[in-house]
């Protein structure tokens, strides 16, 4: 009787998941967009439903913009944007923003840079008033280079150097990418973030921070008529820059490399990545590559946790990643397996489960599964969670000014779902076809010998 | 647990716990103007002066009125509290189950590790197979919904967390009700999960921050529940199907239990299939009480360095702090205050002396910890080996600085917005609604404080700050636990104060290697 039941809701389930328009997919955040004579590209979304308001200021610079021997510099350059304007100290841009109940933080892709405020919407100007006096006056000194440069050596050791498995996966993007432009890390190296001086600081600001090469989003309790007249008071008057030169991330098809090994002297568990190099984000495949993805690897029912945690039991975790970046990004799975399991038998486990879904294809219901988490994870699935999902202005802001600086075309906020939702079983059986295989793919086993010294001869794993 | 995205992101600062649980405020720091300026632009085009309206930073308005969500509350026959906030902005549906106590009445350090294991076990196995279904089909069926389920132990509480798109929440209910009431505890599956938890604790002492976090809890707390961060292999290896099962049916029941129900729905619908699913779960006969004999916590007599060796680190991991407050302590706000002041936030002391003037750090904090029965407060950074000593002492300094000199009022008042300003944020979200109404229920926090808090806030003194300060944060005796290489570090952390070094599981290294001798 109980299985019965069962069988029952679940086929109510898919006809449910089949309906036009289910509430959400009715979601629609509303916006407008203009853009300044200075070339400042701006979008501007109003919802009273809380009495706060979120700025996001994007640049159109990343890590893929850096030159040889200034491998860190577009982070360490993010930096020195808290470090003073012509009319707001050092520091002074955090406290501001705290003191008058808001949140604010910043972050370096490979791909763009980003800034947020996100704060009581009746704080809106004083946002304003901090990201244009930054656009316009950044004040650059030598001893609070220094000073950053220290605080970034720090970070690079928190998040990488002193933690398992990290350093090994930078050297994942290395063996992905041949262009040097999508290899090397954001983070960089010591060395180099030793290098940079002054005038670099100044010229990338010259070059890159400029209000053409920028895109303002406002999202939350404003007023539309209002808030656009306070965005050209305060970023009207800064000057266009010369555009900066275009960086080619272009790529082979097949990975720099095939396979490698690598020491982990903080882990006590070893662990293997495998990462296909896919096409850029809104590529025609990519929304087949992302349905892949998340077939193998997203939540305990799916292909990968099921046979490498479960079945198998040979993997206490799994992980997926899609990076999905504006050239050529890379798809990835990444788990932490047993010791008494050798790499290569991890690895034929993932190829075998790859090769399924070649010979086979995925089910209906594996498709409908992974659509509704997708529809799920627009509310739940932002860069900081569901703090920046799209349940907060702060997220929708987010979003916004991604498909407005990389597709020129904010509606895809509201699209963009569909695209997904259109890909279809034999779509995600092609992409496996054509990108999971031998020559465009990097295979890294990471050795756990914590508590030996680097280097030490290793049995087992190759 | 790790992000396998190396080359994507690198935040300014980064985001804890939860990008709204902690952080905080002020503190003016000279410019530097004896330092040349390069790279600025051009300015902006005119004669006198065209942008002396940006000198200072502009007026606001009034701020606008801001409204708590509309909370229904009911309790069922069974003793279980139910609350529905209907929140129509995003179209899908949170709902927390909260179950106390995670851990029974106290033992010896033993009994309660062993009760430990058996409560994490209880509560992360309720989702691997209930009803008729095994872990696989649960999780498929979950998923197929558009829906996400979880379940957790804590320190307080045990917690079920489950996320769902809108349409499917009557259904995700139906599988809610399995786990709660129906929980299979499948032979095979806890066979697995004791083998993997013993290797999952291996991967958890990978990380330097866990490692400081478990030393600082053992001192702090001592033999009380809350001083255990993790099972033993010993206690993990102990259990089984039958016990776990047992456990589970007479520490986790729907009296003192809370469900909240936040997101896109009707209510008045939503409290009839609640009922539906809910009513029936029945109370055990012998339930263990959630009554522990007196607490016994440690009493520090002197500043003493708890040195964990993790040999070949790149950086050090240091905390330093004492026992502090329960959550439901009056004294609880202005430590929350003084602690904005000091080190939540990238614009409070810790922040702009440590990181911003020293560059010792790129991520350092301070934080109130507190819970049900007790907390603790301490501050804490990651730094070079070299200047460990020195950004030890810098820390020290600031906890002073709070007790010896009042706060002014324009930091004092920052502190206060920027702890309102969070409150108010994490609101925006229905994970946020419900987290922090289960708080109120699990953690004995009144049914006015969702009300009350933006006033209780506002109303905390300068006077009460230094003193919270002086009771909490400025310590004689702070514990002080570092994490790195103890080679490198034992030498000028003697300095500071008498030096213990440990291993990773805490036990106390022999006295071999010239660095480890006193």
């Amino acid at each position: 009787m109980k299985r019965l039941l069962s069988t029952v809701s679940f086929i109510a389930v898919i006809v449910a998941a089949l309906q036009p328009a289910t509430r959400a997919q009715t979601f629609k955040v509303p916006f407008s967009r203009f853009t300044l004579e200075n070339g400042l590209r701006v979008v501007l979304s109003e919802d009273h439903s809380a009495p706060v308001v979120a700025v996001a200021v994007y640049y159109d610079v990343g890590s893929r913009n850096e030159v040889k021997g200034r491998t860190g510099f577009a982070h360490l350059f993010e930096h020195m944007m808290f470090q003073g304007s012509e009319n707001v100290r050092k520091a002074a841009h955090f406290r501001y923003i705290e003191s008058n109940g808001g949140v604010l933080n910043a972050a370096t892709h490979s791909d763009f840079t980003n800034f947020y405020e996100f704060l009581p919407s009746n704080q809106l100007a004083l946002a304003l008033w901090l990201e244009s006096d930054r656009m316009r006056s950044l004040k650059i000194t030598a001893p609070n280079l220094k000073n950053q440069r220290d605080a970034v050596k720090e970070e690079k050791r928190l998040s990488y150097d002193n933690q398992a498995y990290w350093p090994a996966l930078l050297k994942m993007d290395e063996m992905v990418f041949s262009n040097w432009a999508n290899a090397h890390s954001t983070i960089g190296s010591m060395s180099d973030l030793d290098a940079a001086t002054v005038t670099d600081v100044g010229s990338f600001f010259a070059t890159y921070y400029a209000p053409n090469n920028a895109v303002l989003v406002i999202a939350g309790d404003i007023n539309t008529s209002e808030a656009e007249a306070l965005v050209r008071k305060y970023f009207g008057s800064i000057p266009r820059h010369k555009p900066p030169p275009q960086v080619d991330v272009s790529e082979p098809f097949e990975v720099a490399a095939r396979t490698a090994a690598i020491d982990d002297t903080h882990a006590q568990m070893p662990a293997v990545s495998l990462a296909w190099k896919v096409p850029a984000r809104h590529s025609p495949d990519f929304y087949a590559i992302a349905m892949l993805k998340s077939i193998l690897c997203d939540g305990q029912s799916a292909r990968l946790y099921q046979k490498l945690v479960k079945e198998r039991a040979v993997s206490l975790e799994v992980q997926g990643t899609l990076e999905a970046r504006r050239g050529p990004g890379q798809v990835a799975v990444f788990t932490i397996h047993k010791p008494d399991t050798r790499s290569e038998d991890v690895q034929a486990i993932v190829d075998a489960e790859i090769e399924r879904i070649k010979a086979e294809g995925v089910t209906a219901d594996e498709l409908i599964k992974v659509k509704n988490q997708y529809r799920l994870d627009r509310f739940l699935a932002g860069s900081e969670g569901e703090n920046s999902s799209l349940q907060t202005a702060l997220g929708r802001a987010l979003a916004l000014a991604e498909f407005t600086m990389f597709d020129g075309d904010p509606s895809l906020i509201n699209a963009e779902m569909d695209r997904f939702l259109a890909v279809t079983a034999e779509q995600v059986r092609d992409a496996a076809r054509r990108y999971l295989v031998p020559a465009n793919k990097a295979v890294l086993s990471i050795r756990a010998v914590s508590g030996q010294t680097p280097g030490a001869p290793q049995s087992k794993t190759p | 647990m790790i992000n396998h995205h190396p080359n994507q992101e690198q935040p300014i600062t980064r985001a804890r716990i939860s990008l709204f649980a902690l952080l905080s405020l002020v503190l003016l720091l000279e410019f530097l103007s004896t330092s040349a300026v390069v790279g600025s632009p051009q300015r902006a085009r005119g004669k006198k002066q065209p942008d002396a309206w940006r000198k200072h930073p502009p007026r606001s308005d009034a701020p606008r009125p801001f409204t708590l969500p509309a909370v229904r509350e009911t309790r069922f026959e069974n003793g279980l509290t139910v609350l529905f906030v209907e929140d129509h902005r995003s179209p899908i549906v949170t709902i927390l189950v909260g179950m106390p106590p995670a851990i029974a009445p106290s033992g010896g350090i033993a009994e309660l590790t062993s009760q430990m294991a058996l409560a994490e076990a209880a509560a992360e196995l309720i989702t691997e197979g209930a009803g008729s279904r095994s872990s696989e089909q649960l999780a498929r069926e979950v998923e197929t919904l558009g829906g996400r389920l979880s379940s957790s132990a804590n320190d307080d509480y045990a917690e079920v967390a489950l996320s769902v798109v809108a349409e499917n929440a009557e259904r995700m209910m139906d599988l809610l009700g399995d786990v709660l009431l129906h929980p299979a505890f499948p032979e095979s599956e806890v066979a697995l999960y004791k083998r993997n938890r013993i290797q999952t604790l291996v991967v958890q002492r990978q990380d330097p921050a866990f490692l400081a976090g478990e030393q600082f809890d053992r001192i702090v707390f001592g033999s009380h529940p809350y001083g255990i961060s993790a099972p033993t292999p010993a206690s993990i290896d102990a259990l089984d199907r039958e016990k776990i099962a047992q456990f589970y049916r007479s520490n986790f029941g729907p009296g003192g239990a809370v469900a909240i129900i936040v997101g896109d729905f009707d209510a008045s619908r939503m409290e009839i299939k609640a009922r539906e699913v809910l009513a029936g779960w029945k109370e055990p006969q012998k339930k263990s009480t959630n009554v522990r004999e007196a607490l016994d916590f440690p009493r520090a007599t002197e500043r003493r360095v708890y040195l964990v060796n993790r040999p070949v680190s790149e950086q050090a991991d240091f905390r330093i702090g004492t026992l502090a407050v329960k959550r439901s302590s009056a004294d609880y706000f202005p430590l929350l205050v003084a602690n904005s002041i000091l080190g939540a936030g990238t614009g409070s002391r810790l922040f702009l002396n440590i990181r911003e003037r020293k560059g010792y750090a790129y991520d350092v904090y301070s934080s109130v910890g507190a819970l049900r029965e007790a907390g603790s407060f301490f501050g804490g950074a990651e730094t070079r080996t070299e200047v460990t000593a020195r950004a030890i002492r810098e820390m020290i300094a600031e906890f002073h600085r709070l007790g010896a000199v009042k706060v002014g009022p324009r930091e004092l008042q920052g502190a206060k917005n920027y702890l309102n300003g969070l409150f108010s944020l994490s609101l925006s979200t229905q994970g946020g609604v419900a987290e922090r109404i289960m708080q109120i229920h699990m953690l004995d926090l009144g049914r006015d404080y969702l009300e009350g808090y933006r006033s209780r806030i506002e109303a905390v003194t300068a006077e009460q700050v230094q003193e919270a300060a002086r009771k909490y944060i400025l310590s004689d005796h702070p514990a002080i636990v570092v994490v790195g290489d103890a080679s490198k570090l034992a030498k000028d952390l003697r300095s500071i104060g008498p030096v213990d070094v440990l291993d990773i599981e805490g036990k106390p290294l022999k006295q071999s290697a010239p660095y480890l001798q006193r």
